[in-house]
């Protein structure tokens, strides 16, 4: 078939085999699926109904309008969707009525949600700040927080249903302090009349690989979709698939004056690639690696062809992969160009046509 | 947000400085981020004889807004003897044009974000993963609504300051997906209050050659990779 500047090829089967693994892994713990930019740029509703239809009941969506947009796909309750970027200014009634879980760092939220003329309960899960510093509470705050919220409970306002924090996995001896700041606000908060919340600290990489960091739930995002910190094992390796497959067509296959011969695809910086790749990183046609060269141009990046003579104009070009076509992953992509998988899928542009399988 | 009336005045400066050739615009990657058809429609009256676009929307977009002014991809194009007016039309750095303010060329472009949360921390304290930024003083760190799936550079915490109200503050920590940490010291700060990561260096803000510089990329580059969560506005 004929792709026109390029296309994502997205393996469903492969996401529902990275789901399979990382509940196996994490039991009896649960598994929140997390989606937020359109499930990292692998498409919102085709991840989340995959997720769910693989028996997952929790989906983080990080924001009020994704959460609802999902429960207008048709995702209902009772899977949870759980937002916690939550705008200052935002009306929190439609999010209440529409039973989405709601991430709470502040008493000033939890005075936005006894103001919201909300029929229902709101379900809360109350953030403590564990060192990460960017929101929940800071202990000092928490108690205060925590007795807002019983009080509000008490009122029928709303309910509260986990307690949760996010640690900066900056190494293993800080996330055991965040793990033990955490167990400390628990033990706080049942002081206060939360007898057993939920609770849930870890994402993708503490989840995994710290028994001690799964409590009741883990929220996993980059492992879902195969995507493994960089500089460390890899997807394979820990038993998982990459989802995403990035190509594109050659556009051009032309011979510089000095006797070089260089091809093209119609990808540039504004759609997501890095100017860092040319000569650190390379592409796959017909199974073989061409490395990327300058200029990485706004709308089109170069690869040279050395004495391969077989690329013609309309040939695959695999751009990023599972490696199955001699392409590299996300990971090498990452370690080359000094950054993530996270920020290759979801600085892709929106406008790359997506095929899902 | 961004200023029309800037990209008019600076397409006049370009154009009465090229030589008296066929003019082409350069508005590849939606126009380096600032959005192809709406740039189009502001040059409608200029004496410009192309646009150069990268994809067929662009160009629809383009003669749907009612520009009479040929939009045309570069497989199409013969450049040979145009003067080719790229992304300095923005007020962005170029090869040809590395000091755009030099020749009166200011930022179309004003990058604003609002202020999510706020948080006062002690001295010493790690921010954000990895715990790769630590505070010099007791302080307030603002958390701020952009993060790399915006566009802003994992790494802008490497130097990069972003304005908040009348002088700049260094990014705390690495940039998370969503939103990054400022910290803005003593300066009171709430919720819903605008931070400027980039704009008119006339009005205190960072330039985006400055901020650009600071994450080691071109000016032209950060804007044209700005997601399409930022709402774009225009004057």
């Amino acid at each position: 078939m004929t792709i026109s500047r390029g296309e994502l090829l997205i393996d469903l089967e492969a996401l529902r085999h990275n789901l399979d693994v990382l509940t196996a892994q994490v039991a009896p713990s649960q598994v929140m699926v997390v989606v937020k930019n359109d499930a990292y740029g692998h498409g919102l509703v085709d991840v989340t109904k995959a997720a769910v239809e693989s028996g997952i009941c929790w989906i983080g969506a990080l924001d009020v309008p994704t959460s609802l947009s999902l429960r207008e796909a048709g995702i209902s309750s009772p899977t949870r969707i759980f937002a916690w970027l939550l705008d200052p200014a935002e009306d929190l009634e439609p999010a209440i009525s529409a039973s989405i879980d709601l991430g709470i760092s502040t008493v000033e939220q939890l005075n936005t949600i006894a103001a919201s003329s909300a029929a229902t309960p709101a379900r809360v899960h109350l953030k403590i700040d564990t060192g990460l510093h960017r929101n929940g509470a800071t202990p000092e705050d928490w108690p205060e927080l925590v007795a807002r919220a019983r009080a509000l409970e008490d009122q029928g306002t709303l309910e509260i249903v986990a307690v949760w924090t996010h640690i900066a996995e900056a190494d293993d001896h800080e996330d055991s302090l965040s793990i033990a700041r955490f167990e400390e606000a628990v033990a706080v908060a049942h002081d206060l009349g939360v007898p057993s919340p939920l609770r849930h600290l870890a994402a993708s990489a503490a989840g995994f690989a710290r028994s001690d960091a799964r409590f009741d739930l883990v929220r996993f995002g980059a492992f879902v979709y195969g995507l493994p910190p960089g500089d460390g094992p890899s997807a394979e390796s820990m038993g998982l698939r990459q989802v995403m497959t990035l190509s594109a067509p050659v556009s051009v296959v032309e011979t510089l004056p000095d006797g070089r011969r260089r091809a093209s695809i119609d990808l540039g910086f504004a759609d997501g690639l890095s100017t860092l790749a040319p000569g650190r990183i390379g592409v796959a046609v017909h199974g073989r690696r061409h490395p990327l060269i300058d200029p990485l141009e706004v709308d089109r990046a170069w690869f040279d062809l050395a004495d391969d003579n077989e690329v013609a104009v309309g040939d695959l070009v695999t751009v990023w992969g599972d490696g199955s076509a001699g392409e590299p992953t996300l990971q090498e992509w990452g370690d080359a160009t000094g950054t993530m998988s996270e920020e290759l899928v979801v600085r892709l542009s929106p406008r790359i046509p997506r095929r899902v399988i | 947000m961004i200023d029309l009336e800037i990209v008019r005045s600076n397409a006049r400066i370009l154009i009465a400085d090229a030589s008296p050739n066929r003019i082409v615009v350069d508005l590849r990657g939606d126009a380096y981020g600032h959005g192809a058809a709406a740039v189009a429609a502001s040059l409608g009256a200029e004496a410009v004889d192309a646009f150069l676009v990268s994809h067929d929307e662009a160009a629809h977009a383009i003669r749907a807004s009612g520009v009479s002014i040929p939009a045309i991809q570069s497989f199409q194009a013969d450049l040979a003897d145009a003067s080719l007016i790229g992304p300095e039309i923005f007020g962005l750095d170029t090869a040809s044009v590395p000091d755009p303010r030099g020749l009166g060329l200011l930022p179309a472009m004003t990058l604003s974000a609002r202020v999510l949360s706020t948080k006062k921390v002690g001295a010493d304290e790690g921010v954000s993963y990895g715990y790769v930024y630590r505070t010099q003083t007791a302080t307030r760190l603002a958390m701020v609504c952009l993060g790399y799936s915006d566009g802003i550079d994992r790494h802008a915490c490497n130097g990069a300051r972003a304005w908040f109200a009348g002088s700049t503050h260094p990014v705390a920590g690495r940039v998370a997906m969503d939103v990054f940490m400022l910290d803005v010291g003593d300066d009171p700060v709430s919720p819903g209050d605008e931070v400027v990561l980039f704009g008119d260096e006339a009005k205190g803000y960072p330039s985006p050659v400055a901020w650009a510089a600071s994450v080691g990329k071109s000016a032209a580059e950060v804007t044209a990779s700005l997601g399409d969560r930022i709402v774009r506005s225009y004057v």
